[in-house]
């Protein structure tokens, strides 16, 4: 049976697989030739990128790729089979893997590679490990360069193999800031829109657009003080001529006097107020004289007299979209709807938080110090957080005990859950298991940020979980990092962007045995025109001194041009 | 017994490979023990994750043999 062994060539390979390659096949023997190219698309989880990173346990991936091969061949007789998967960093539009086989007919070449790529799927140890969007690209440009390709090739002798690389050494980090707000952004879903009045959707988040529904202004109203004339109309209007209107009423805003001006008389009118019928222009008051039950103006006054009326729907027509899908009710964008005539706005609903503390040796702000324990000063900074964008936060304590934590956690109901403390790997750290007991899925436990690493991101069906550093200072920077983040999914609004500034510390020699990334609380200011950020002297991490007065979250050190990366939390 | 940790298991355990010192082949339960014992965090993943051993999969009543790499591979997401 030996001699009916497929020609086989199986690669992985660390470089770009070419799209136009002859491929050999016997031509005597085969009647059909199928290729498979699968290439990085644009989006990944939803989310644009520019390239992903596959690590692979290379020997084992090449063994089980034959294997597969071997296996799926048995059951559509191919001739030959040609695989090369790629690995390492791989640009959006480029092949992660080509499979191309040749077979006597059709069939058996379609049924081969589409059961082949299926099982590749499931069996061959080669992963996905980063996606990188357009912020991380100098990052990959970098990583490519240390990359380099001399690494020795594994020869099979008895099969057809080449393959660069060694196990682990094709591993960006997995759970970089970027992985994790990847992860955040296709786990956490946005609310169910709700209906509300629309005195009540300030600072909310428009589910649909949102369209006028009446004129804006609903009338021709006056945009002055002064006088609506009716012009006869077969006046003549020397430049040095003064006019004369006769003053027959006077309209304020609300009088719906039914008036209609005849040419040649006038009416006094304040700012807002209806445009009677008949009138043909305003003229401010300051340009006109009034004598007795006559208005005086000289025709000047009627230059750009049109701007001293706004006409009825100039601004908005009835049913014109004034607000899109996703738009922040700001203060003014409220007025607008309100003058629009709209009664009620669907926005998404504010999400039910829930923050559990654990840990025996918590006391409350307003009790008083005891041997051993110490205040939570946690849940209040967390609720005051959240209470920046009008979330209440609901808060329980638990203690360090695993089956309590456990069943607080079964009785949640809202729609994110933040636990304190209990998240890293010691003894009495319970949240992972406790929410992996309780039916969470558990995407991230652990993240490349000092501070902030032990950090727990997981979801149940539409709820989302973080289990949070009881560290305050981590705490705080897992806040505007990941939970925040998440926030703003549920309620539709954007996420915060990092932003740069000019550095205006101490020069800094990077560290080069510390490559997690660090964030320093800091004050950013703008200095003219220039976003600028000096760092805030902190002992240790337990110091909350510097965030009593910071506004702005720094990411490591200065870069060669002498900008950082911030977090802007704070106003300028 | 070298033990190879890849994608997020190296992630998890924050290194990509380790030597063990064991002397008997051992069951999957006992080499999650230590595996656990050593990194906490892959507590996490040992649901999700397979070894293999020899570079075969092992089966849950497999041992692991002390003369070859052993590896702890998360769900496969290559092509």
């Amino acid at each position: 049976m030996d001699t009916l062994r497929p020609h086989c060539h199986i690669e992985l390979v660390h470089r770009p697989i070419p799209l136009e390659e002859p491929f050999s096949f016997n031509r005597q023997t085969n009647g059909a030739t199928v290729e498979f190219l699968g290439l990085v698309r644009a989006e990944e989880s939803g989310k644009p990128i520019v390239s992903l990173s596959y690590e692979a346990y290379p020997e084992m991936a090449l063994k089980e790729m034959f294997r597969l091969a071997e296996e799926v061949a048995s059951r559509f007789p191919v001739n030959s089979i040609e695989v090369i998967h790629r690995v390492g960093v791989i640009p959006v539009g480029e092949a992660a893997i080509r499979v191309r086989v040749a077979s006597p007919h059709r069939a058996e070449a379609f049924g081969f590679l589409t059961v082949f790529m299926d099982r590749l799927k499931e069996d061959v140890p080669i992963w996905k490990v980063a996606a990188a969007d357009l912020g991380t690209a100098a990052e990959i440009a970098a990583s490519r360069l240390c990359r380099a390709d001399n690494v020795p090739h594994i020869q099979s002798p008895s099969k057809e193999t080449v393959c660069q690389g060694r196990a682990g050494e094709f591993s960006p980090p997995a759970f970089s800031i970027e992985s994790v707000h990847a992860l955040i952004d296709s786990n956490v879903h946005p609310h169910a829109p709700l209906k509300m009045p629309v005195s009540n959707v300030g600072g909310s988040v428009s589910a649909y657009d949102v369209f006028a529904t009446a004129d804006v202004p609903p009338f021709s109203q006056s945009a002055v003080d002064g006088y609506a004339i009716a012009m006869p109309d077969n006046s003549a209007t020397s430049q040095c001529e003064a006019m004369t209107f006769d003053l027959v009423e006077s309209i304020v805003p609300g009088n719906l006097k039914q008036i209609h001006l005849k040419p040649g008389q006038a009416a006094r009118i304040l700012t807002g107020a209806i445009v009677p019928p008949g009138a043909t222009h305003v003229v401010r008051q300051e340009d006109c004289k009034s004598q007795a039950n006559n208005i005086v103006f000289f025709p000047n006054a009627l230059l750009n007299s049109e701007k001293q009326i706004r006409a009825k729907g100039a601004i908005y027509r009835c049913g014109e979209r004034i607000l899109t899908a996703g738009t922040e009710i700001t203060p003014g964008a409220l007025a607008l709807l309100i003058s629009a005539g709209v009664t009620s706005v669907s926005v998404f609903a504010t999400p039910n938080v829930t923050y559990i503390a654990t840990g025996d040796e918590l006391l409350e702000a307003d009790t008083d110090f005891q041997p051993g324990k110490i205040k939570d000063s946690n849940g209040p900074m967390m609720a005051a957080l959240l209470a920046k964008a009008s979330i209440p936060l609901q808060r329980l304590g638990v203690s360090d005990d695993l089956a309590e934590l456990q069943g607080a956690i079964a009785q949640f109901s809202g729609d994110l859950l933040l636990i304190s403390g209990g998240s890293g790997p010691g003894d009495r750290d319970h949240s992972a298991e406790a929410l992996r007991r309780s039916g969470f899925v558990i995407h991230v436990s652990r993240v490349d940020s000092r501070p902030g690493r032990p950090l727990i991101f997981a979801t149940r069906g539409r709820q989302t979980a973080f289990g949070l550093p009881g560290n305050p200072l981590s705490q705080f920077v897992c806040h505007h990092l990941f939970v925040e983040r998440a926030l703003a999914k549920m309620i539709g609004k954007s996420p915060r962007r990092f932003l740069f500034a000019r550095w205006e510390g101490e020069e800094q020699d990077p560290d080069p045995t510390d490559t997690r990334p660090k964030w320093t609380p800091g004050i950013a200011w703008l200095d003219g025109a220039i976003l600028k950020v000096k760092p805030l002297h902190w002992r240790h991490s337990g110091d909350l001194s510097p965030l009593s007065v910071a506004n702005t979250l720094i990411r490591g050190t200065p870069n060669i041009c002498g900008e950082v990366q911030i977090l802007l939390f704070g106003s300028l | 017994m070298k033990v190879l940790f890849f994608a997020q298991a190296a992630q998890a355990a924050g290194c990509r490979e380790e030597d063990w010192s064991v002397d008997h082949p051992m069951t999957v339960e006992e080499f999650w023990q230590e595996a656990i014992k050593r990194h906490p965090a892959l507590a996490d993943l040992r649901l999700v994750c397979r070894l293999a051993s020899g570079m075969n999969y092992l089966g849950p009543d497999d041992k692991l043999d002390p003369t070859q790499d052993a590896a702890v591979l998360p769900p496969v997401s290559g092509g």
